[in-house]
């Protein structure tokens, strides 16, 4: 039998329960995501599109163990990560951290940067203050940031900046997976090229894997080396980020790259 | 017997709005002028703090109380700046009319679609209640939003943000502006979405020949939605051109630096992005010279101490930066 993934997910599928329309009546159901399978492997990139709604945040929050589905299973390293307890879930966490869309609503605005950086490793109880600071130093380095800002707070950062603080927040404990929902969608077009740069960066380093989710087909195709495409919770396509990309075989992907703005398909 | 220029819809000359701030008062918008012809589309681009949103503003006569602006506004040769509230009432929303950037936002969640749409115009064309109803559906028919009449009375919440974002374009056309100004109108939404809405601005725009004024920061949505772009940087225009030539040869330093930093769809896995360095100056400390000197590649000594003007390259093609060059 082969060695497990890093990340495996198998028949993924959540449903929500949506107001009922009268107190007697069954609740109807919204099927977010169904039947969603996919595999990555350490050290490589994949990217999830498609449009809002079609269930990309919600497959985010499954493989972080945000949410729990209501079929199917997400394997970190061959371990069902949805069946384990609190405790070893929470020591396992420290394996796949996350960078959200948003550099301004994911950073605590009355936490300085080093307690913002060291919370995933306080959460391990493991280490001293000073080991701490150490680590948050390490961390803030690699991705460019000085030690001198790690008393300050995060008003006192831009977009991009803040965004660097989430990564580093998500680096420190050496996570073999990053879950990066949206991470360069609020930032300015000469920022996003910065952060995407740390981000490669970082991968060749480390030997990181992502699990990508953005709406830009153009930034999916230079950051990942598969794509998985979700329409209403479904897989539509799935394959090699250059091959889908260029020669998209399912209709719903060739709509997503005919309405990219200044890209014609002909080209 | 001469032919007379026509005069421009829109002609902003020599804009400066100086805005109070908590380390002082500053200089936001740095001398801004630019036309816009009926049935023209001018895109302006630019990062965050460039001044863009500002324009817009200062152009409905939307800035906070306390700015000061200097120079001139002028909607059909008729001067907008330093006339009173109640005269900037009488042109907004039925002469010149905006789309926001955030459809959930800037749609009162209180009121029903009929009532918002309604509202301009009663205020400006008198009309009542129920004509205004008829007109309303009207328009949210000609904005093409699904099941208009059932969706005459839901509140905003009860559509989804390219509705919304309808529901918005339809406002602004209530009264049948000369000027359409559009902040980001599509950023808030999906691809699909986006391109149905600016399709459907496009098609307003040729077919009631309104002259439309388009701000984004997504350079691949200029190019093939505007006829002329303007590229703004630190409170000023930093190029000017016709959108064709912009994207064959831009010229400054910026405007390449921005071009240059995109993905692109043919690009190979793991290509890394050409950056500029550095970041945006504050608009507290810019230096006195060219705003851009401190991040540019190709910035030399003088660059630094003397404001550059804005140098015309070709008839439809100005850019500020003596040393500008062309690929």
């Amino acid at each position: 039998m082969s060695a497990p993934a890093l990340l495996e997910v198998r028949q993924l599928g959540r449903r929500f329960d949506l107001p009922r329309s009268t107190p007697w009546a069954r609740p109807e159901g919204l099927q977010a995501l169904a039947d969603v399978s996919l595999r990555l492997e350490a050290g490589r990139s994949l990217g999830v599109v498609g449009e809002s709604g079609s269930g990309k945040s919600t497959l985010a929050r499954l493989v972080m163990a945000l949410d729990r589905p209501s079929a199917g299973q997400v394997l970190f390293k061959g371990q069902d990560i949805h069946a384990l307890s609190a405790a070893p879930l929470r020591a396992l966490r420290a394996d796949f951290q996350m960078v959200f869309q948003d550099p301004y609503g994911s950073l605590d605005p009355r936490q300085t940067v080093a307690q913002i950086v060291s919370e995933p490793l306080q959460v391990q109880r493991r280490h001293s203050r000073a080991e701490l600071r150490e680590q948050v130093q390490q961390a803030l380095a690699e991705v460019g940031l000085r030690s001198g800002d790690l008393d300050k707070y995060p008003h006192e950062f831009s977009g991009g900046q803040r965004q660097r603080i989430a990564i580093a927040r998500a680096l420190i404990t050496r996570p073999a997976l990053i879950v990066a929902d949206e991470p360069v969608s609020a930032l300015d077009v000469s920022v996003q090229a910065q952060v995407l740069n740390l981000m490669m960066d970082l991968q060749e380093r480390h030997g990181l894997s992502y699990l990508f989710v953005s709406h830009d087909l153009a930034v999916v195709q230079v950051m990942c080396d598969d794509v998985l495409v979700l329409q209403s919770g479904c897989v539509v396509e799935q394959g090699p980020a250059h091959q889908v990309l260029r020669s998209p075989r399912h209709p719903y992907t060739q709509t997503l790259l005919a309405a990219v703005p200044g890209h014609n398909p002909l080209v | 017997m001469t032919n007379p220029t026509p005069i421009p819809l829109l002609q902003v000359q020599d804009l400066r709005v100086q805005l109070p701030t908590a380390r002082g008062p500053v200089l936001a918008l740095r001398g801004l002028s630019f036309a816009l012809a009926p049935g023209q589309t001018l895109g302006v681009i630019g990062e965050s703090g460039c001044g863009k949103s500002l324009t817009a503003l200062a152009t409905m006569g939307l800035l906070p109380e306390r700015a000061q602006v200097s120079g001139s506004i002028r909607l059909n040769g008729h001067e907008l700046l330093g006339q009173d509230e109640a005269a900037w009432c009488r042109v907004r929303g039925a002469r010149m009319a905006m789309v926001f950037q955030e459809p959930m936002t800037a749609l009162n969640p209180l009121h029903t679609i009929a009532h918002q749409i309604a509202e301009p115009l009663r205020l400006h064309q008198g009309m009542n209640a129920s004509a205004a109803r008829r007109r309303a559906l009207d328009l949210l028919e000609r904005v093409q939003l699904p099941r208009a009449r059932e969706r005459l009375d839901a509140y905003p919440h009860q559509l989804s943000g390219g509705q919304r974002q309808r529901v918005m374009i339809a406002m602004a056309l209530a009264c049948g502006p000369d000027l359409l100004i559009a902040d980001e109108p599509t950023t808030a939404l999906d691809v699909t979405v986006q391109k149905e809405v600016l399709d459907l601005m496009g098609q307003l725009v040729r077919e009631d020949g309104m002259g439309m004024l388009l701000i984004s920061h997504d350079l691949g949505l200029m190019r093939e939605r505007v006829q002329q772009v303007m590229v703004m940087y630190g409170g000023q225009c930093v190029e000017h051109a016709d959108t064709e030539t912009l994207f064959a040869h831009p010229a400054h330093p910026y405007t390449r630096g921005l071009f240059a930093a995109r993905p692109r769809l043919d690009w190979p896995r793991g290509t890394r992005l050409s950056t500029i360095a550095g970041q945006v100056p504050e608009l507290h400390d810019l230096p006195a010279g060219c705003a851009f000197a401190g991040r540019c590649p190709q910035a030399q000594v003088d660059c630094a101490g003397q404001a550059p003007r804005l140098d015309t390259l070709a008839p439809a093609h100005q850019v500020r930066c003596p040393h500008w060059s062309v690929a």
